[in-house]
């Protein structure tokens, strides 16, 4: 069981091409030497942190993801430039008609590519302890429908599960990481064990449950310090709900949002790809300094009165005496 | 009194003890919810002002009930973040009273310090009285101590001297001068040296005595085998002095510039070698009361006495 003597742990929330924002963070933590001894990922979260999870250091994760989001900017995931308008229309109703449970108008194939250039399954599986989170799906219709209402806030989506990538074997890690990215109608849902599983960052939409997956870095890997990350602006995640432990949430100094949360979540646009790691570098800064200089001045104070008691027992044990 | 108990019985709602039994880690996570707690505030907030900038905003988080949960998370934030500085700041305040006790303790010390410093000044002027009149005593004593050495020196150089000087005579290196100028030459060479210095200086009276006696026993010696006759007899002062006439110029010279301190009323017989070295030649009897005869052991004691009285 692993120790709880400061065992840090990163959670990567989903958003979409937002998901740059990560990069910024870990150049961050790269700059600074903060170690990350667990991770959780949702949606966009989990394909960051397979590749993170894999890596030899953070530092080689983080040019990796730097040349993958430099490919993504350039070629989105979801363009398909080369079959016609008509063939489009064809898919959308082949995928209406004959697969109304599981409707994905979009093929994950360059996100599949990706994964298999980047992604060191050997590393992976002898690497840091990476989950994702999933959402079970009750038909594509169903989940997107769910999901809008809940953040609309009218009703609340069912928890997502959490699934331990390592310890899973062959495809099923990789449909795995793959299920917690898909967005419902745009991707299909993934076959995990004897379910389907749909985008993470669906599950517990009131309290962005399923979207900050830090459940199991709690309960299964006993992180005492965790490092939350949030791709929207006002998160309704809430630290309070997990009182055991430290909770470093970096949140947005100035608006994430570029163009709208719908094209901001597919967008992949090279401008706003490039502002978003440098946006995620600025938060992490700023987060983590206004805590290191408290935090600092507290250990100059405990040393100082350290050293305060140490010369008062130097003095009272002397053999001075007065006659 | 100790510094726990004393602060124990202050009325703050957190003892050290208190404080001691909590794990770093909790403090260190009241830091944290404080400190980033903040940001959380930040971001709801800047959220909260943009869409209350446009109605259909303001509308749509009234309707969703978003704007009831992020207001409740803000006072959530809020609250915790005021409760982690009423704990940072009872701990601020508790560190400073300990602060303040160690202050005081170390005022303690320091009066206890200036106390014995206090007492310690008088006992070591008390010392250094003791050690000044200590010093004082050896210095007189190592004064006497020097005196004597000097003394016991001054007498051996004195005897010394006399006898390096009658060698001298004995040898023959005053034989260019009549008798009566080496009788002169001799006083006056011992009165210039460690023999004359010895007299001058010298509370020994007794050695004193003692080296008197053996100048002018060997002034007696000397000055009989000069002559070649007994000392007691008269001779004429003529014939004491007109030897003298017969000296060099230079020789002259010599004798007048070694007696020039000579007065005929204290000095008669120096006085009257004196004029006989003078190119004019006196004879004593144009001097007065000078005596036509004197004998070897008179000349030789009026020489030494007259010396004696030289200033």
């Amino acid at each position: 069981m692993p120790s709880n003597l400061c065992r840090v742990g990163l959670v990567l929330s989903g958003g979409g091409s937002v998901g740059a924002y990560h990069i910024g963070i870990l150049k961050y933590l790269v700059e600074h030497s903060i170690r990350v001894d667990a991770l959780a990922g949702a949606s966009i979260g989990a394909l960051n942190g397979s590749i993170i999870a894999s890596s030899s250091s953070l530092d080689s994760a983080t040019k990796k993801l730097e040349e993958i989001w430099s490919l993504l900017a350039n070629n989105h995931p979801l363009e398909d430039r080369d079959s016609s308008n008509i063939y489009k229309i064809y898919k959308v109703l082949k995928e209406l008609l004959l697969s109304p449970n599981n409707i994905g108008f979009f093929d994950d194939h360059m996100l599949r590519q990706i994964l298999k250039d980047y992604l060191n399954v050997y590393n992976l599986n002898s690497g840091i302890p990476f989950y994702v989170s999933a959402y079970q799906s009750e038909g594509s219709l169903l989940d997107i429908s769910k999901a809008l209402l809940g953040k609309m806030n009218l009703n609340n989506t069912l928890p997502s599960n959490f699934f331990h990538v390592q310890s899973m074997h062959g495809t099923e890690q990789i449909n795995a990481i793959l299920a917690s990215a898909s967005i419902p109608l745009i991707f299909r849902a993934k076959k995990i064990g004897g379910n389907y599983y749909a985008d993470g960052g669906i599950g517990g939409m009131k309290s962005a449950q399923g979207n900050t997956p830090i459940t199991p870095l709690i309960k299964h890997e006993r992180c005492s310090h965790i490092i939350v990350n949030h791709l929207g602006d006002g998160s309704f995640w809430n630290r309070h709900d997990f009182p055991e432990t430290t909770i470093l949430e970096i949140r947005p100094g100035r608006n994430i949002t570029r163009d709208g949360l719908a094209r901001d979540l597919l967008g992949f646009k090279p401008i706003n790809i490039n502002s978003w790691i440098e946006q995620g570098y600025e938060d992490a800064y700023r987060c983590f300094s206004n805590l290191g200089s408290a935090l600092s001045s507290i250990k100059i104070a405990d040393a100082a009165r350290e050293k305060r008691n140490l010369s008062i027992d130097r003095l009272n044990d002397d053999d001075f005496k007065v006659f | 009194m100790t510094k726990k108990e004393s602060l124990s019985n202050s009325n703050s709602r957190l003892s050290i003890l208190t404080l001691q039994n909590m794990h770093p880690q909790i403090r260190e996570k009241c830091i944290f919810d404080y400190i980033n707690g903040l940001e959380v505030l930040e971001d709801h907030l800047r959220v909260r002002s943009k869409s209350n900038e446009q109605f259909f905003g303001r509308v749509w988080e009234s309707i969703t009930g978003q704007a009831i949960s992020r207001q409740q998370l803000v006072d959530q934030n809020i609250t915790t973040s005021l409760n982690s500085v009423a704990i940072w700041l009872q701990s601020l305040q508790l560190e400073k009273a300990e602060s303040d006790l160690a202050i005081s303790h170390l005022a303690d010390k320091l009066l206890e310090t200036r106390t014995a410093l206090v007492n310690q000044r008088g006992e070591h002027k008390a010392l250094a009285d003791r050690l000044h009149n200590f010093s004082l005593y050896v210095s007189s004593q190592l004064s006497d101590l020097k005196i004597c050495l000097s003394n016991v020196d001054a007498a051996r150089l004195a005897s010394s001297h006399l006898e390096q000087v009658f060698d001298k005579w004995e040898a023959g290196r005053l034989e260019k001068y009549p008798p009566l100028i080496r009788l002169f030459l001799t006083i006056d060479e011992l009165h210039w040296g460690n023999f004359g210095t010895f007299f001058r200086l010298s509370q020994k009276e007794d050695e004193k005595v003692r080296l008197k006696h053996q100048l002018v026993d060997k002034s007696i010696v000397q000055m009989k085998k000069d002559l070649g006759k007994d000392l007691s007899k008269l001779m004429l002062s003529q014939d004491w002095l007109s030897p003298i006439h017969k000296l060099s110029p230079d020789s002259k010279e010599a004798v007048l510039y070694l007696s020039d301190w000579a007065s005929p009323s204290n000095e008669p017989i120096i006085s009257a070698m004196r004029y006989a070295a003078l190119p004019e030649q006196y004879f004593p009897h144009d001097m007065g009361d000078f005596p036509y005869v004197l004998s070897g052991r008179q000349v030789i004691n009026h020489m030494i006495y007259e010396n004696n009285n030289r200033k």
